[in-house]
């Protein structure tokens, strides 16, 4: 019995709720939450679209998200070779929007939670008050404890009555979305004056891995990543082309390129991005299949 | 006396041994392999990625049979067998044999090593006689549409068996059925590789085994008799428990009078229903009435009332026109229309990701040019997989020694100005366009088309070959890929 009230009365102590109300309040905070909440996000016109770029050398790329509970075996193949070099790529899409909320406070739910605190911590407070403590011991803490709960329970029965209240807000917000995560079609690495192609998952064929190593083992070599009439030009630093060569193990080019760098040694992923004209890699909406319902129709009409 | 209580005691000991063994089955009867027929091929050509095929009859052994293809080879090579038998697909296996990493066949596909060497060629061999081979004077290989060559086979050699296994399946029968493979049934193995394979010095052991038991069929029968009947005997236990337990429902017969009572039943249900769904439409009605006459009622309205709920209307009003107008803002995008775009995505990227499911088609007839040098080796064309089977023609490769020595072709004269040719479709991102030109086949300039090549590392580039004047004619000076050393 003891221990339980004594729980009840931590429970109530940790979120006593008109010490929590108030304390909301007082950092400028709402200390009612929504009901019967109405949200309409309107999108501004104007947005922008973006191709990721990042280039991975051997074994830079992050393992994939699947995760097992299984104990994780010992490798039975040795790998002699570096894994090739990839290209991971994102669209994102960045516009603004305006959240219009329309919701009310202080309405049923308030009231429920408030009486439900008022009554629980009141309970609490009376036995508290009322009840003595064991043998020997000082009924001073007890009183203390009562008469907070006591004073918590009375300012959460004057919450009770706060009036039902309307809220209309407007908030404006930056809306980032990743589109799509596999590299366009038409997406090319120029350097060293070969193009490369580069398929949906980012990988290049044997000549294009061989043309990217030679262009970052070389300090003046340009890099270029094209689609169609975007392009950006990629300068990687010292420190990136070191982590480069050290995952490609090419270790000749790497001792002389990392004598330059400062760090070195970790991951430097050589990242761009190519702002491209909204939809372009997006894409056009495909038929649904009602659409194409509607069209079959129309010409079994005709 | 002691010795031989002791002797007495082992004697003892081991036929309790024995007595317990026997049991407790210990000496249950099993089935053995017994070879029934081994034999060996080697490829007819020595640069290929097949597809080969094996087909050996099946015995229809009552206690089965397994097959095992073994392969010894003197270096690195990578093979993909199938094993097909009358059924279907029985069993797949791609292994890399002889050697670690990657398949030793740089005789047999581009590589570093080419830097040097020409595409196509021209003329016979210096001082060459007698008749001219087929192929002298006619075209060289290219990325066109060509007939198939014959199909590479393996022929039967004699060797001795060995080397690693490439792939065993088995139809074992320990049972008193019928065996899986019917006599007369064929087992066909297919063999290939994505890439060529040096297969010169590759023998490859097919082995038949049949599965025969360790102690003799009748005591093999007894054994797989007793074993049915104790199965029977505890699928009875089983079945028995389950009905104890109430897992196996029996179904009863319903009678007339019950049907109806359902029947009568579901009526009722169905005509409350339909007043339930009434009364709630009147209540929807009287309520929409309420709400037209009441705006400011927070229950019909929401928060604001009217004026808020026309607000957010119009906002609603303002995203759909917004959205009708920009279809390729994400923001504005459906479940479905997010769907839709993903799966195409997606659909990208599997194809990107997509491997052969079977073997390359075979190979293309190609007809060598004539000779270029005399030391030169025909490395014939193959198919090259990049999202789909794509051939990369054959070449020859002529070694800097024989363009050193000027053991290359002379003509009597310089040969007719180049052709100009139509490109066909690039076959491989990477490749790049060998341009033809003329070739003295011995009598006269025959022209050698152009061809897609795939580069042999990157930052080369190709150097067409010409003629050189020379005393009492021209010297062939082949082409080579120059720049970017590997």
């Amino acid at each position: 019995m003891r221990a339980a009230l004594g729980i009840m009365a931590g429970l109530v102590l940790a979120s006593g709720c008109a010490t929590e109300s108030v304390t909301a309040y007082a950092a400028g905070k709402t200390p009612a939450f929504n009901e019967n909440e109405w949200v309409e996000v309107v999108p501004l016109p104007g947005f922008t679209e973006e191709l990721h770029v990042v280039f991975h050398a051997a074994g830079q790329r992050p393992m994939s998200r699947r995760t097992t509970t299984a104990r994780p075996s010992k490798p039975r193949v040795v790998f002699t070779e570096p894994l090739p070099p990839e290209l991971s790529c994102k669209v994102t899409q960045t516009g603004q929007s305006v959240d219009h909320i329309a919701a009310s406070r202080y309405g049923k739910k308030w009231k429920w939670a408030t009486a439900s605190f008022f009554v629980l911590e009141a309970a609490v407070a009376a036995l508290s008050l009322l009840s003595d403590a064991p043998d020997g011991k000082s009924n001073v803490p007890r009183r203390i404890v009562g008469g907070y709960l006591a004073l918590d329970a009375l300012v959460t029965g004057g919450l009770f009555f706060v009036p039902k209240r309307d809220v209309l807000e407007t908030k404006p917000r930056t809306v980032v979305t990743t589109v799509r995560r596999d590299c366009p079609a038409g997406l090319v690495v120029e350097a060293g004056g070969k193009r490369v192609e580069v398929d949906a998952r980012g990988k290049l064929d044997p000549v294009g891995v061989q043309v990217l190593d030679r262009a970052m083992a070389e300090p003046t070599a340009r890099i270029e990543v094209r689609f169609g009439s975007y392009s950006a030009v990629i300068a990687p630093t010292p420190d990136q082309r070191c982590a480069w060569l050290r995952g490609r193990r090419n270790i000749a080019d790497a001792q002389a390129v990392c004598a330059d760098a400062i760090g070195r040694y970790g991951r430097q992923p050589i990242t761009t991005t190519l702002q491209v004209a909204p939809g372009t890699l997006t894409g056009q909406r495909t038929p649904t299949l009602e659409h194409r319902l509607n069209m079959a129709l129309a010409q079994s009409a005709r | 006396m002691l010795l031989s209580v002791a002797d007495m005691s082992a004697t003892r000991l081991s036929l309790a041994v024995v007595v317990l063994l026997g049991a407790c089955g210990g000496s249950a009867p099993g089935l053995r392999a017994r070879v029934a027929l081994t034999r060996s091929f080697a490829s007819s050509v020595r640069c290929a990625q097949g597809p080969f095929e094996l087909t050996i009859p099946a015995n229809g052994h009552r206690w089965g049979e397994s097959i095992e293809l073994r392969v010894k080879t003197p270096r690195a090579v990578k093979l993909i067998a199938r094993v097909e038998r009358a059924g279907g697909f029985a069993h797949k296996a791609d292994k890399l044999i002889g050697g670690r990493g990657r398949p030793d066949n740089r005789r047999c596909v581009v590589g570093a090593d080419e830097v040097g060497s020409v595409a196509g060629g021209g003329g016979r061999p210096p001082g060459a006689t007698g008749p001219r081979t087929k192929g002298d004077g006619e075209t060289g290989g290219t990325t066109t549409r060509a007939p198939p060559a014959k199909r590479p086979v393996l022929v039967s050699v004699s060797a001795a068996a060995g080397g690693d296994t490439l792939v065993r399946v088995s139809w074992r029968n320990p049972s008193l059925e019928p065996p899986a493979l019917h006599a007369g049934d064929r087992i066909r193995i297919r063999i290939w590789s994505l890439v060529p394979n040096d297969l010169q010095g590759v023998v490859f052991t097919l082995r038949h085994f049949l599965y025969v038991p360790s102690g003799g069929d009748d005591a093999f029968v007894a054994y797989l008799r007793k074993l049915e009947r104790k199965r029977a005997r505890e699928d009875e236990a089983r079945r028995k428990r389950a009905e104890r337990r109430g897992h196996v429902v029996r179904s009863k017969p319903v009678s007339a009078e019950t049907r109806r009572r359902r029947r009568a039943e579901q009526q009722r249900r169905r005509a409350q229903r339909l007043k339930r769904q009434a009364e709630r439409r009147r209540r929807a009605r009287l309520r929409r009435q309420y709400c037209a006459s009441h705006l400011d009622d927070r229950e019909c309205w929401g928060p604001g009332g009217f004026r808020v709920h026309a607000a957010m209307d119009a906002r609603a009003a303002e995203r759909a026109r917004y959205c009708k107008a920009h279809r390729n803002d994400a923001r504005c995008w459906t479940k479905r229309e997010w769907y839709e775009r993903r799966l195409r995505w997606h659909r990208r990227l599997r194809r990107a990701a997509q491997k052969p499911q079977g073997p390359p088609p075979s190979p293309r007839a190609e007809t060598k040019p004539p000779w270029p040098s005399e030391h030169a080796q025909w490395r014939p064309g193959y198919w090259h997989w990049s999202a789909g089977w794509k051939w990369i023609a054959g070449r020859w490769r002529v070694p800097q020694t024989d363009v050193d020595r000027g053991l290359t072709t002379k003509a009597p004269q310089q040969p007719p100005p180049p052709k100009r040719e139509a490109r066909p479709q690039l076959p491989v991102p990477s490749a790049v366009w060998i341009v033809g030109y003329w070739q003295w086949n011995g009598s006269v300039f025959v022209w050698v088309p152009g061809s897609w090549q795939l580069p042999p590392s990157a930052g080369v580039r190709w150097q067409p070959p010409h003629w050189r004047v020379s005393v009492g004619g021209v010297v062939f000076v082949p082409g080579r890929w120059i720049g970017g050393a590997p």
